[in-house]
């Protein structure tokens, strides 16, 4: 009897479980996000031609191979993977302190790489040509350079 | 569940009557045959009110440079006919039960959902159900920029 009754018991559960698989129904759920192209920009250290010599310096003096110069350095950090270009003002000037005089130079940026989260420290150089400054008084010349990051 | 209570009740019945049956003391036996019976409620039939698919937007973007967790959701209602007087229950499942990948091209982003198990409900008395997914936030920092997406399947019983 107790056989019987197992067999009654598991036939009946079974139609139970049938009734339920027969039963489901489904949806698709799409799940989307969209990472952001992103950049920030930092100065990490200012460009510095040192100190300019009409009489001494060669036609040309750039920051990345002259004697006593600082380049300059900005670390740009982006979402992987982004795309940018560096650019900067057409014709930078640097003026003299106290005065009106100014100094023309060029600045020479770098060729960006692929963005990293983690950021890339790329120098900024600037080259001066001599006829800029042979006739300029002496004295301390500073501008400010924007150096533009398009992505 | 009620059925499967209703059923265990008369096997428990069953088996109980199986205990008070004579046997005699001197190995004679005596058997009896006894019906056992059980009725499988009708558990009814649950569907989408809007047949889907639904979506989840992570909306604004995801900003790789101030990660923090976040979530959305979607709900959908689900109308459930033929069920008994006593109400029954919707049972919500994924089909997918390994961990969860938004996908562009070769990248991806983990994300984890969370959806109800089940929700009680009674004959064609719409239900609303939401289903969320979160997306922890040291999962896309180093991301690259672009559209995720995934899709995976709900099912819901009866």
């Amino acid at each position: 009897m107790k056989k019987v009754l197992a067999i009654i018991a598991a036939a009946a559960v079974l139609a139970m479980a049938g009734t339920a698989m027969a039963a489901t129904t489904t949806t698709n759920l799409t799940v989307s996000a969209t990472v952001d192209s992103v950049c920030t920009a930092s100065t990490v250290t200012n460009i510095d031609f040192g100190t300019l010599n009409p009489l001494t310096d060669p036609a040309t003096s750039n920051t990345a191979t002259k004697t006593g110069a600082t380049r300059g350095e900005i670390r740009v950090a982006c979402t992987a993977g982004t795309s940018y270009t560096f650019s900067a003002d057409n014709a930078p000037v640097m003026t003299r302190s106290g005065g009106s005089e100014t100094i023309a130079y060029t600045p020479v940026l770098p060729t960006p790489l692929a963005g990293s989260v983690l950021g890339t420290t790329y120098n900024v150089d600037a080259q001066v040509q001599k006829t800029a400054y042979d006739a300029a008084p002496a004295g301390a010349y500073q501008g400010t350079l924007t150096v533009t990051l398009t992505y | 569940m009620r059925c499967k209570a209703f059923f265990t009740i008369l096997l428990l019945a069953a088996i109980s009557s199986l205990a008070i049956v004579p046997v005699p003391a001197f190995g004679a036996t005596t058997t009896n045959q006894m019906q056992v019976s059980a009725i499988i409620l009708d558990r009814g039939h649950c569907s989408f009110e809007t047949p889907g698919p639904y979506l989840i937007n992570f909306n604004p973007a995801l900003n790789p440079f101030a990660p923090v967790e976040r979530n959305a959701s979607v709900t959908f209602r689900v109308r459930c006919r033929g069920i008994g007087h006593g109400g029954s229950t919707v049972i919500v499942t994924r089909s997918e039960f390994n961990q969860l990948y938004l996908e562009k091209d070769s990248d991806t982003i983990p994300y984890n959902l969370n959806l109800p198990t089940s929700r009680p409900v009674t004959n064609n008395t719409p239900v609303d159900i939401t289903v969320t997914a979160t997306i922890p936030a040291n999962s896309y920092s180093n991301a690259p920029a672009g559209s995720y997406n995934d899709t995976i399947t709900i099912n819901i019983e009866p």
